[in-house]
């Protein structure tokens, strides 16, 4: 057979089609690595918004919770608080919550779980102004016999209080005294250090040591069951805890001297309170049923709403 | 001669072919590259504007909650005037139809979205228990209509009876619905019930100007 390419220049030809082939692939890996990069993109995409139903649920919980605590608020504001006040506001909500989120295509219910729980609302006060504390004497007990207690604060007068140390301020500084059954204790004393309003804590007779202070400026209060410290405009959280560990069966006032101030707690039924500390029936806690239902997710919890108890 | 011309328009062929690829494929990137390198605006639909609505939808989400845990969201939904059946301040609307700050909220949603060029409305959303029960929208801020890339995050929060009006007209909510000259935007859910007054959704509605 004749070499019938010699009559032509083949060589040339071949090398072009090299070039051109080797070109295609180069233009071919460089798609096929934009197209895993866009898959991978449209996957991260795609999966990024699983977790949304969890956070709506979280929300739902949160949402009742607030709703709830409010009406226990508002139940106890308004003075002689009842507990089947709180149950029917709780059993009236509980259809609206159910067409508020039918409308987002999920299903959700607020059922009462079990009737609210009665409480006392304990004040110590002058018709609403600030009452000397040394009315029975230097040491004495504001409530005992407590099994639960929330909303326990104390207003005070910073400039009545001792000016004094941390470390020394269990000699003559007001302190308040969390006893629990075994008689273990825990001292907050309540000082001025120049401008700031601090407060010690001491267990069980030790060396007290700083926890919190704030610069006051007129009336502070100290929030023990939230474990904060408000002034007018200025409020601050404790890092360190302002109330006991020990489960308390018993508040005291001890070292009492000029201070003059008010106190306030909510507690549940069954504590006492002593000598002449105003004791007014409450709303301590209500204790609700959440169920949140969406296509991919069944969220059920139960929530006992007891508004400013102790973490 | 006829023969060896036979034989050079094969390989023609075969490289016309391979080269014809290589022209559609260079088209393709070329068509790829351009899309990719035309500008994104806020207004434009793209990943980048997904990043932007979710961001706007996070940035009012914790504006209401923080709004809801100080009480300052409470407040804006009860800064009504009850004899005139509008918010308090607002224009002949009944609502207000610009940015402000009236109360404490709607100065926050101002300094936060609008000093940003966000555009929003916030519109509540209440309970209608009487006849058939349904939900009643009413608008509070009225910024205009919202573009196609608009997202909105919501809240509720429960008003009692006792919830004291925090407009001119300092009334509880349970005195203005016994008063036959006054009224409240949303009805009492549950007249029966001394406590629970009704529970409103607070719709913020966000977009790019």
């Amino acid at each position: 057979m004749a070499d019938v390419r010699a009559w032509f220049d083949g060589d040339s030809d071949r090398g072009q089609l090299l070039l051109v082939t080797a070109l295609a692939l180069a233009v071919m890996l460089v798609t096929v690595a934009l197209l895993l990069n866009t898959a991978i993109f449209t996957e991260n995409v795609a999966t990024r918004d699983t977790t949304a139903d969890g956070s709506e649920a979280i929300e739902l919980r949160g949402e009742a919770v607030a709703a709830v605590g409010e009406l226990i608020e508002t139940e106890n504001r308004a003075g002689d608080g009842n507990p089947e006040n709180v149950d029917d506001a709780i059993d009236a909500m509980g259809p609206l919550v159910d067409r508020e989120r039918a409308r987002h295509g999920t299903v959700a219910t607020l059922n009462r779980s079990r009737s609210a729980t009665s409480g006392q609302l304990l004040r110590w006060n002058d018709s609403g102004n600030p009452r000397a504390f040394d009315e029975y004497g230097t040491s004495w007990t504001f409530v005992e016999s407590l099994d639960n207690a929330r909303g326990f604060r104390v207003a005070i007068d910073p400039s009545t209080l001792i000016e004094t140390t941390a470390a020394s301020s269990d000699t003559n500084a007001m302190g308040v005294r969390f006893l629990n059954s075994t008689t273990d204790n825990v001292t907050y004393y309540l000082y001025e250090d120049g401008t700031t309003l601090s407060v010690a804590k001491a267990v069980d007779g030790g060396t007290p040591t700083r926890q919190c202070s704030i610069e006051h400026d007129g009336t502070t209060t100290v929030e023990f069951t939230a474990s904060q410290l408000s002034t007018t405009g200025a409020a601050t959280d404790c890092f360190r805890e302002l109330w006991p560990p020990n489960s308390p069966a018993e508040i005291r006032f001890v070292n009492v001297g000029d201070e003059k101030g008010t106190a306030e707690a909510t507690v549940e039924s069954g504590a006492t309170p002593i000598g002449d500390v105003d004791d007014d029936s409450a709303v301590y806690s209500a204790t609700v049923d959440i169920t949140y239902q969406s296509q991919d997710l069944l969220f059920e919890t139960t929530v006992r709403v007891a508004p400013g108890e102790p973490r | 001669m006829r023969r060896t011309q036979t034989v050079d328009d094969t390989d023609r062929g075969q490289a016309h072919t391979v080269e014809a690829f290589i022209a559609a494929l260079l088209l393709v990137s070329g068509l790829l590259f351009a899309m990719q390198a035309t500008a994104v605006t806020p207004l434009s639909a793209s990943t980048s504007n997904q990043h932007i609505e979710n961001q706007q939808r996070a940035l009012t989400g914790d504006l209401l909650s923080t709004a809801a845990e100080d009480g300052t969201l409470q407040e804006a939904v009860l800064y009504w005037n009850a004899s005139r059946g509008a918010f308090q301040d607002s224009p002949d609307q009944g609502y207000y139809t610009d940015s402000g700050s009236q109360n404490t909220f709607l100065s926050r949603l101002n300094d936060t979205l609008a000093e940003r060029r966000i555009a929003y409305n916030v519109r509540l959303r209440v309970h209608n228990t009487t006849g058939t029960p349904s939900r009643r929208t009413v608008s509070m801020v009225g910024m205009g209509r919202p573009s196609d890339n608009a997202v909105t995050a919501s809240r509720m929060i429960t008003l009692p009876d006792s919830a004291m009006l925090t407009g001119s007209d300092s009334r509880s909510l349970s005195t203005v619905a016994s008063k036959p000259n006054e009224s409240f935007y949303a009805p009492d859910a549950d007249p029966a019930n001394e406590l629970l007054y009704n529970r409103v959704e607070v719709r913020v509605t966000t977009w790019r100007m």
